[in-house]
């Protein structure tokens, strides 16, 4: 029962590991380029939940807890065009590479920013933050098996946000003009479509939907971080290449699978073990199916 | 050759700011490069200071710790210093922290923390150091200084966190002023069997800690046992579970008595809060000084209340509440038992460079951390919560201790009787 019980947490929770990967991927479809500033997008997002909802007693009040998780949005979406501004537009031609160290290096400043504040700002905590969710001791019992509200909460939100965005790049107008830049930038230039309206879109949207991540998880962990975000990053990038870079269906199934792998592993191992795991399953699929899992032919780049 | 001169025509007709920058700030560097390499830091008698390495976690799981100790000895250097400094061969002279008043932060690291240590006993020439903020970081330095003994260049590292038994053993340089639970841990376990009629017991231990499982195999249960109290569960983790879903049904299980909660701060709230969604209901838990901190409180809100812990210090006391609100003032942080060990530590290192008779010259540096080892041995002070702070043997200060209770979101004295 101990075994159903993780695997039915671990999907739900994985549910936030496909909006992380889902931020993570569709950035690098549109500018094939990887944006490692993307955990600490989520990891400022966080913080920006926990702060309304210390602020404003989120303890038990649903309403505070909605205001945090669009607080968490706005400022992961503020935060991506930040970070589309400073590390990505002004390397536009540079190396491949450039963009890689540029986003690394704010992630770090981000990072340390977020160490001094911890310790400077006396609401906040320098180990961990608390974020206070009337959905911290929510539970629901099936049985022997217990799930907590949390998590229920967190499933359901990350599915309406992935229906959501789904239909967004597969329906709408802007979507479109998403998929022509990932397909090819220059004939979509030609097509009249404004290439670095659609980037900066991207960023935002995908930033947003970090931040959501980060507002998700915060309330299911009940506590926030300034290192939330690296550890984060790991295993976005794991989803991503295990799903096949720029696969965004791959990135949600792939996010679900990965939560509901390690959810069983540190319950019934450690958490010790749980980056091991991580990268035996990311080798495994280098190594017999390096494209990934969902990648179409057409994935091949530069 | 052509296009590089090209090259950097057309970068210098780019960058038009740069060379306006470039006369600001290259003299500014330059000046900064030459002072800084001539001048050395402010340090030993004839610069009127004497220097005090602070090595405290500033930055992961101990700095719920290190971050309180590392302000409690701020606030007893500034306390000195406002006060005239220490008495050091007839003259008054400024204690000077190293590198400065934030110290080092070794982090989690044991490598980080023995570099470090290296590094301000032979290039920052210090007499001594006043930290770390772990266990496992001072079993580490601890040994190295078994190294540096050998090699005629140890010097005193005094720890006012880490907890583990036998660390005052390791080393005689090594000192602490920690709480050591590990002399109390039977007292507060006949008192807690006598409270509420306990018969079993089970444990959660954070097992990457070197301190949880040694207090629990070679103190708790030993205590239990003697007690006639039935261990009945024990369930392990480490500090980067955040489910702990395993430990909390193998403790229904065995439905004991009082459960130990035997983890940092995080790992141990996080246990709580799953034990109090699972209905986890023993008499009582018990936790250790490792809870008692602003965090426990903050993070932990309902899912704490009613723990018990072992503390040096009762918060009610008058003497403490206005240490307390001084802290408060200075630092806008409640207080915790770090701060007050973290302050002692300076009061002792005081004592202790008042009574060595070192001449505090580069000369005499080995000498003088060799004297002030010997003197620092006998140090002693009065504590903030009035007890007198002096080494045993094992260089640890033995406490009573205080059993407090986790009520209404404030650390209570223990009386469940009243």
């Amino acid at each position: 029962m101990l075994v159903l019980e993780y695997l039915i947490s671990g999907l739900l929770f994985g549910a936030t590991y496909s909006l992380v990967a889902i931020g993570f991927t569709l950035i690098f479809g549109v500018l094939n380029r990887l944006n490692i500033a993307h955990g600490a997008t989520i990891m400022v997002a966080a913080f920006a939940g926990a702060t309304i909802s210390l602020r404003l007693g989120g303890t038990g009040s649903y309403a505070v807890l909605a205001l945090a998780f669009v607080g968490s949005v706005v400022t992961g979406a503020a935060i991506g065009v930040l970070v589309r501004t400073v590390a990505f537009a002004p390397l536009r031609n540079a190396a491949p590479l450039a963009p890689f160290v540029t986003s690394a290096a704010m992630a770090i400043m981000i990072e340390e920013a977020f160490v001094q504040l911890s310790r400077r700002v006396p609401f906040f905590s320098p180990e961990f933050t608390p974020f206070p969710s009337p959905l911290e001791n929510a539970v629901f019992t099936i049985g022997p098996i217990l799930i907590r509200g949390a998590h229920v909460a967190t499933f359901v939100v990350a599915c309406l946000l992935m229906g959501a965005l789904h239909w967004w790049i597969t329906k709408s107008r802007t979507g479109r003009a998403i998929r022509a830049v990932e397909e090819n930038e220059t004939v979509a230039w030609l097509l009249g479509i404004n290439v670095r309206h659609v980037e900066i879109t991207v960023f935002a949207v995908a930033s947003a939907v970090a931040g959501a991540a980060g507002c998700l998880i915060g309330i299911s962990m009940g506590t926030v971080n300034p290192f939330m975000g690296s550890s984060l990053l790991l295993t976005g990038f794991v989803i991503i290449v295990l799903a096949g870079l720029g696969s965004l269906v791959g990135a949600m199934v792939c996010g679900l699978l990965v939560g509901v792998i390690e959810m069983t592993i540190v319950g019934m191992v450690s958490a010790s073990m749980k980056e091991a795991v991580l990268f035996i399953i990311l080798f495994a699929a280098l190594l017999f199916r390096p494209q990934g899992l969902f990648a179409g032919p057409q994935a091949k780049r530069d | 050759m052509q296009i590089m001169r090209t090259t950097i025509g057309n970068r210098r007709k780019k960058n038009k700011y740069a060379p306006a920058a470039m006369r600001y700030f290259a003299p500014r560097l330059a000046l900064a490069l030459v002072v800084g390499a001539a001048a050395p830091a402010s340090a030993f008698q004839d610069e009127g200071t004497v220097r005090i390495g602070l090595l405290e976690s500033q930055t992961g799981v101990l700095s719920p710790y290190g971050i309180p100790g590392l302000a409690g000895s701020q606030m007893a250097i500034e306390e000195i210093n406002n006060a005239g400094g220490v008495m050091v061969d007839g003259k008054k002279v400024k204690l000077a922290a190293v590198p400065d008043m934030k110290g080092h932060d070794p982090a989690n690291d044991p490598a980080q923390a023995i570099a470090l240590v290296r590094r301000m006993a032979s290039d920052d020439g210090v007499l001594m150091i006043k930290g770390t903020s772990g266990s496992n970081l001072s079993d580490a330095v601890f040994n190295y200084l078994n190294e540096m003994d050998k090699q005629g260049n140890a010097l005193v590292v005094h720890t006012s966190a880490s907890v583990a038994p036998g660390l005052g053993k390791i080393s005689r340089w090594g000192f602490r002023n920690s709480f050591s639970e590990v002399d109390i841990v039977y007292g507060v376990a006949e008192r807690i069997q006598k409270q509420t009629g306990a018969k079993t017991a089970g444990f959660y231990i954070q097992q990457d800690n070197v301190y949880y499982p040694s207090i629990a195999n070679k103190a708790i249960i030993p205590a239990l046992n003697k007690l006639g109290i039935e261990v009945k569960t024990v369930t392990e983790g480490v500090g980067s579970d955040r489910d702990f879903t395993r430990q909390v049904n193998a403790l229904r299980e065995g439905q004991p008595d009082i459960v130990y909660v035997l983890g940092q701060t995080l790992p141990a709230i996080n246990f709580l809060k799953e034990g109090k969604r699972r209905g986890l209901a023993p008499k009582v838990f018990i936790g250790g000084i490792a809870q008692v901190t602003a965090e426990t409180l903050r993070s932990g809100a309902e899912a704490v209340e009613g723990m018990v812990v072992a503390s040096s210090y009762d918060p009610q006391s008058p003497l403490v509440q206005k240490f307390g609100d001084d802290y408060k003032k200075r630092f806008s942080q409640d207080l915790s038992p770090f701060v007050v060990q973290g302050y002692e530590a300076i009061y002792l290192v005081k004592d202790a460079i008042e009574k060595s008779g070192i001449k505090n010259t580069k000369q005499s540096l080995t000498e003088d951390r060799a004297k002030f080892r010997d003197a620092y041995a006998k140090a002693s002070v009065t504590s903030v919560t009035g007890e007198k702070i002096a080494f045993n043997a094992d260089r640890d200060t033995l406490r009573t201790g205080v059993l407090l209770v986790v009520k209404n979101g404030q650390f209570v004295a223990w009386n469940p009787g009243k």
